[in-house]
């Protein structure tokens, strides 16, 4: 059985880096929008995908 | 409405990695139990979150958001009274029986249990159940999509069934369960910016407490009459048909979530699995109901920064809160996230029909009344050709609820008068020993037909009353609650009466299926947090605190 971490890891690193660079890139707004959301849960994927994929090194090696 | 590119690249993403993970499972299926039952293979975050996740279809979202616009805080009883006690009670009372039986399913347990009746009658219901349950969140789904974003319905709906047809035909249950932790996390990350931006758009809480009646901010301090609250119901209504009948029904009985937990490795991970998984589900009214109250307290703002959208005949249209809210607050990028994790809950919800549905067909159904003695290898074949029947089931079920709305209404009418009396049915089955197989037959059909009888008695809404009007309820929730009641109550003295008539099954044939006769798991030695009841003890504690907060 192969570790769901991996690919959950990968999906929100993914996700994570192309909310980071529309938000970087254009910011658009919608309607009542009031903050950059893209950057800010970008980052947010980027470290949970970070973690998920630290945690399945570090019980393997 | 549009979507841009990038919203279409993030879905495509994700029904990548859907599909991904369906492959990579695959060649771990050599068995039917491996893709029926994962054959007891599951860590114990991913199936408590799983367990999580199968419930969390997206009628589910979607009613939830909607409900906290129309109720307030009120909503969050389906949570903190309804799903989180009933939750506690099947990982601590009722998983020993579950597991330790060795059963397959639930109704695989009734039959050693009680006997054949029994078991085909739940398996019947269970299976049409599944059938139309993801069929009514397919369309719901489906003319959603098709009002916000123009998307065509026909495309709609079989896009997603054939994605969720596609990692459930390959990897099966484990597949299934994989995807679900996946949505799970997507669900979260995606709607919880949305409940923090609305409601810091609202004023905070505060604000929302400044422009907003009470009623609508406070969960307790107005169920004394039925009257006083908008939801319509009080409290001994809410306590006993919400958090007692029919939250205990559907959670300690319905194969769908108690499947997810069997496929644990141990004894005392499948106990866990409900319990763990309520320490996520306690938070969960924060992203699903809390923007429903900040979406009606942005509407009280005035100056058209926002509004409900309104029904054609008038009215406002709560279901469309959350995905208007989603249009409001989302630009291009999260708009993509939001929507994908309004698709990963529909995923999530339909996989966890098809799943059960395809095991108790091939177990149930197929291998008990069918089929009796075929080689493994058969079954397997079975498993997932059932797979592929109930997905073009549920397609079919999509559109007829499509042309016939209100037939949908009476069907779901109907699958509450299956489930209340069921929870009775178990209590009594696997804590009185005395009990017999005909007690549990008659009670679960008088159970069933009082709860027929209760709703042709009673109206709300201009609902029910078929055969007389005896009372009028405030709302069709009161309704279904003492329905439920009714049918529950009826079931229970039934069983016990009947039973009290006819001779038990003998001692030695319960042993591992009844309490009292059956070896209890032991925890000693495990620390605390290990250990289901003081996990269990926990969980209360923070609900209460919950509670308390938002009294």
């Amino acid at each position: 059985m192969f570790d769901l971490r991996v690919p959950s890891g990968l999906f929100f690193l993914i996700l994570g880096t192309i909310l980071v660079a529309v938000g970087l890139i254009s910011d658009p707004r919608a309607a009542l929008t009031d903050t950059n959301v893209n950057l800010y849960t970008g980052i947010f994927m980027l470290g949970f995908g970070g973690i998920m994929l630290w945690l399945s090194r570090r019980k393997t090696s | 409405m549009t979507l841009s590119i990038v919203d279409y690249l993030i879905l495509v993403l994700y029904f990548g990695f859907v599909i991904g993970i369906g492959w990579f499972l695959k060649k771990k299926v050599s068995t039917s139990a491996d893709f029926l039952t994962s054959g007891h293979s599951m860590p114990l975050w991913i199936t408590s979150l799983a367990f999580l996740a199968a419930n969390m279809g997206a009628l589910e979202m979607i009613g939830m958001c909607g409900s906290g616009a129309k109720y307030g805080m009120m909503t969050s009883h389906f949570y903190w009274v309804g799903a989180i006690p009933a939750m506690l009670f099947v990982g601590v009372f009722m998983m020993p029986f579950y597991y330790g039986s060795k059963a397959r399913s639930v109704p695989e347990y009734l039959k050693m249990r009680f006997d054949e009746k029994t078991r085909g009658f739940n398996a019947i219901t269970f299976a049409v159940m599944t059938v139309f349950s993801s069929g009514i969140s397919m369309y719901a789904l489906g003319v959603l999509l098709q009002v916000v974003f123009g998307w065509s319905f026909t495309a709609s709906v079989l896009i997603s069934a054939a994605i969720v047809l596609a990692y459930t035909y390959l990897g099966g249950l484990s597949s299934a369960i994989y995807n679900e932790v996946l949505q799970f996390f997507l669900i979260v990350i995606g709607f919880a910016p949305l409940a923090i931006m609305a409601v810091v758009k609202a004023g905070g809480w505060d604000g929302m407490k400044s422009r907003l009646d009470p009623k609508f901010m406070e969960s307790w301090r107005h169920m004394g009459t039925a009257a006083a609250n908008p939801m319509g119901v009080e409290i001994v209504g809410l306590l006993m048909g919400l958090g007692f009948v029919l939250s205990f029904g559907y959670w300690c009985t319905n194969y769908l979530v108690i499947q997810r937990a069997m496929a644990a490795r141990t004894m005392t991970d499948a106990r866990n699995t409900p319990i763990v998984g309520a320490f996520p589900k306690m938070f969960i009214p924060f992203i699903v109901i809390v923007p429903g109250i900040a979406a009606l307290s942005l509407m009280q703002m005035g100056g058209g920064v926002y509004s409900i959208p309104a029904k054609v005949g008038g009215g406002l249209d709560y279901d469309k809160v959350l995905i208007s809210l989603m249009a409001q607050f989302y630009p291009a990028g999260m708009l993509g996230v939001g929507l994908t994790a309004l698709v990963a809950s529909f995923m999530s919800g339909m996989a966890g029909n098809v799943t059960a549905f395809n095991t108790v067909w091939t177990y149930d159904i197929y291998q008990s009344y069918i089929n009796k003695n075929a080689p493994d290898a058969h079954y397997l074949w079975m498993g997932r050709m059932a797979t592929i029947f109930g997905t073009a089931l549920s397609i079919g079920a999509a559109y007829f609820a499509r042309s016939f709305n209100n037939m949908m209404d009476f069907l779901q009418l109907i699958f509450g008068f299956v489930n209340a009396p069921l929870f009775a049915t178990f209590m009594l089955g696997m804590f009185w020993k005395r009990t017999t197989s005909n007690g549990a037959f008659s009670g679960l059909l008088s159970g069933t037909f009082a709860a027929l009888f209760t709703f042709s008695v009673t109206v709300a809404e201009g609902k029910g009353g078929w055969i007389t009007n005896m009372h009028d309820f405030p709302s069709a929730m009161a309704q279904n609650f003492w329905v439920a009641i009714a049918g529950w109550t009826v079931c229970f003295v039934v069983t016990i009466l009947v039973s009290l008539m006819t001779t038990p099954k003998k001692d030695s044939e319960l042993i591992g299926l009844v309490y009292g006769l059956t070896k209890l798991p032991v925890d000693e030695g495990a620390p605390w947090y290990k250990r289901p009841p003081q996990l269990a003890m926990l969980v209360v504690a923070l609900v209460v605190v919950l509670n308390v907060i938002f009294w």
